[in-house]
């Protein structure tokens, strides 16, 4: 009876073997030196942080090194409102930026799964198109445009719409049109994967019972496509809480988002432990909605 | 009908409505009256059209040329969600995110009647199709006749003046099949309502409808009570279309009296037609019900004209014993004889003779 259950069993160790391993290597364990790092104190030294692991003093090392670990780095976090205002800094700009890359995202994936079958992937490779060039150097050319004598403003004048060059560079505006512009695609194509699996009668049996078109979109189409705009909002949003070069070009130097602290502390002030602790803050505020929504979606779908 | 003004007694008038998409024309010249509180279908092979027609009747699609008038109304311009019908899809169409409940009072929410009013209305409604303890299911909870169920207490909600049936039992398996029908004729005796069906099935449209259009290649060939169409098919096509047939080749001739002889090919002697509208000249052909032929050892006089020949495979259908015959000249004949009739016990490769009666005997194009 055991022999011809081992083979199931191997493929299923191998299914569920191979995703744990290269969890445990590319996210756990690094995790884990971050999460030890941000229990440590910094030293100017090399390693840049103590305590330590002393291998060679045995037990004793080892408990050398738990005692040198303590809380200061968190306690410093929630104490002193710079950190508080940057993480509510990237909050309120995610948030925004999210909202912002939905309004524009789901009119686009609408289009594109009303669309002709045979233009569709002509459409879904436009919408990849842009990561043809790198990230940064469309970030820069963004600049190019939004400076105070750049393009934008140079249409703007000779078209007379406005008398004197919009500031654009260097403000909020700025980092949501490179949010918008840059995350784009994650919004539109979960959008557009959710809207293009809706079976077209749906929306004909709404107006055959007395919808209008529009109605028919919120009663019918918009609450089906749910699903993806919840999987395009945690795409955008979670990249963004964690920007840095979005904000670091075209937001200016005041802007403190979350990403911009880490790095700051990590290389100017060469403070390895708080830029861990911030980091580990940021995963802990991103991971506890995911996973207290990830637990109502499962209750929802079992609920009779 | 002489009586029948058109916005009076009937649901439907439509008057020469065509429709092409692109090179392929979907509809051409389209006639076509269904009376109020009339089970109707529109019956035909896939490619004929029938789904475009009631499609235009929905407002799904405008019609290239022609008028469509509902309970007297032109309905040129009107949208789908102004028109006084609603349509069962094949699909049933059913929205996932809604409960049972929740999908049969979607029309009537659109409606902005009172909650009070929409609740008994929906209740009405749950019972009529006898789904008042699934109310709270949602679609994928439920099975297909159950589906079904509630595609058709929805789109009868709001009380249409017609409601349009896609395919309506094709979804469904053979036993759940009989009891709908049952169930839908029920339904459309009690409500009143005038109920569309288009269907590719004969048997569906011979057992649902009062009356039936036999659609082909974007025409109405035929228009009439079933039993009519089988009876007296306005062609060979419609005739083989609503039910098994046998086909041979003939020539039509006056003969004397009025009377019209037909000579088929592979039939001794001249067949006695009556009445029929078929030119002499034209080419034209003899068709027999397998019902109306007879087996027999020897002839005698429950048949006309008699045609020697081999069993080549019986299947038996319970009541009804059925019978591939073979002519001397290679020809397949179809026959069918009661279970218990002393004929019927014949076996494969036994020869025998089959027969009909003149009268039963159609000319057709």
């Amino acid at each position: 009876m055991r022999m011809p259950q081992r083979g199931p069993d191997r493929g299923r160790i191998a299914i569920i073997g191979l995703p744990s391993l290269w969890l445990t290597v590319f996210f756990l364990v690094p995790f884990v030196i971050i999460l030890r790092m941000s229990l440590s104190d910094p030293a100017s030294a090399q390693p840049p942080y103590r305590p330590l692991l002393d291998w060679s003093q045995g037990w004793a090392g080892i408990r050398l090194f738990i005692e040198g670990l303590d809380l200061e780095n968190y306690a410093t976090i929630l104490t002193d409102p710079l950190y508080a205002s940057a993480f509510l800094t990237s909050v309120r700009i995610a948030a925004t930026g999210t909202l912002l890359t939905l309004l524009a995202g789901y009119p686009i994936a609408l289009a594109m799964a009303r669309a002709s079958r045979r233009w569709q992937p002509f459409l879904i490779a436009l919408i990849f198109l842009p990561f043809w060039t790198s990230f940064l150097i469309r970030v820069y050319a963004w600049i190019a445009i939004l400076e105070q004598d750049g393009l934008l403003n140079q249409v703007l004048l000779a078209a007379g719409l406005v008398s004197a060059p919009l500031m654009l560079l260097n403000t909020e505006i700025a980092v949501q049109i490179g949010i918008v512009y840059t995350y784009l695609p994650f919004m539109v194509l979960p959008i557009y994967a959710a809207l293009e699996k809706q079976d077209g009668s749906l929306v004909e049996a709404a107006q055959d019972l007395g919808s209008t078109p529009a109605r028919a979109f919120w009663q019918v189409t918009l609450p089906l496509s749910l699903p993806g705009v919840l999987g395009g909002c945690i795409l955008v949003f979670i990249p963004v809480m964690g920007e840095f070069i979005i904000p670091d070009l075209l937001g200016g130097s005041d802007m403190l988002m979350v990403g911009r602290l880490v790095w700051t502390e990590f290389f100017s002030n060469r403070d390895w432990p708080m830029a861990s602790t911030i980091a580990v803050m940021l995963l802990a505020i991103l991971a506890l909605p995911i996973v207290i929504g990830q637990r109502r979606a499962g209750v929802g779908s079992m609920k009779p | 009908m002489a009586a029948d003004s058109p916005s009076a007694s009937h649901a439907i008038v439509i008057r020469g409505v065509s429709k092409s998409f692109g090179a392929v024309t979907a509809l051409e010249g389209i006639d076509l009256s269904i009376r109020k509180g009339e089970f109707f279908s529109l019956l035909g092979p896939s490619g004929s059209g029938k789904t475009t027609l009631m499609r235009i009747i929905a407002g799904f699609e405008q019609p290239d040329k022609g008028s469509l008038m509902i309970d007297g109304e032109e309905m040129a311009g009107v949208p789908p969600h102004l028109r006084p019908v609603n349509m069962m899809f094949q699909s049933y169409a059913l929205f996932p995110h809604l409960t049972v409940a929740g999908n049969i009072a979607f029309g009537l929410r659109q409606q902005r009647l009172g909650r009070p009013a929409i609740e008994a209305r929906t209740a009405e409604m749950l019972k009529l199709v006898q789904l008042e303890a699934l109310a709270g299911r949602k679609p994928h909870q439920l099975s297909g006749g159950q589906r079904q169920r509630v595609a058709l207490a929805r789109a009868l909600a709001r009380g249409p003046k017609v409601l349009l049936l896609d395919e309506p039992l094709g979804a469904l398996d053979k036993r759940l099949r009989q009891e709908t029908q049952a169930e839908l004729k029920r339904i459309q005796l009690s409500t009143g309502t005038t109920f569309v069906v288009v269907t590719h099935d004969q048997e569906e449209a011979m057992a649902l409808s009062d009356r039936m259009a036999i659609m082909m290649d974007g025409k109405i060939i035929q228009v009439d009570a079933p039993g009519t169409v089988y009876d007296r098919p306005a062609n060979r096509q419609v005739a083989a279309f609503v039910g098994d047939l046998n086909q041979f080749p003939a020539r039509v001739e006056a003969g004397p009296d009025g009377v019209l002889l037909a000579s088929a090919k592979g039939i001794p002697g001249k067949i006695a037609i009556a009445g029929s509208a078929v030119p002499q000249t034209e080419e034209c052909w003899l068709v027999l019900r397998p019902e109306h032929m007879r087996l027999a050892a020897l002839a005698d006089g429950s048949a006309d004209h008699w045609m020697a020949c081999r069993v080549e495979d019986r299947a038996h259908l319970g009541a009804q014993v059925a019978y591939r015959l073979c002519l001397p000249d290679g020809r397949i004949v179809l026959a069918q004889a009661p279970a218990q009739a002393p004929e019927a016990s014949q076996m494969a490769g036994a020869a025998i003779l089959v027969g009909f009666r003149a009268a039963d005997a159609r000319v057709l194009r």
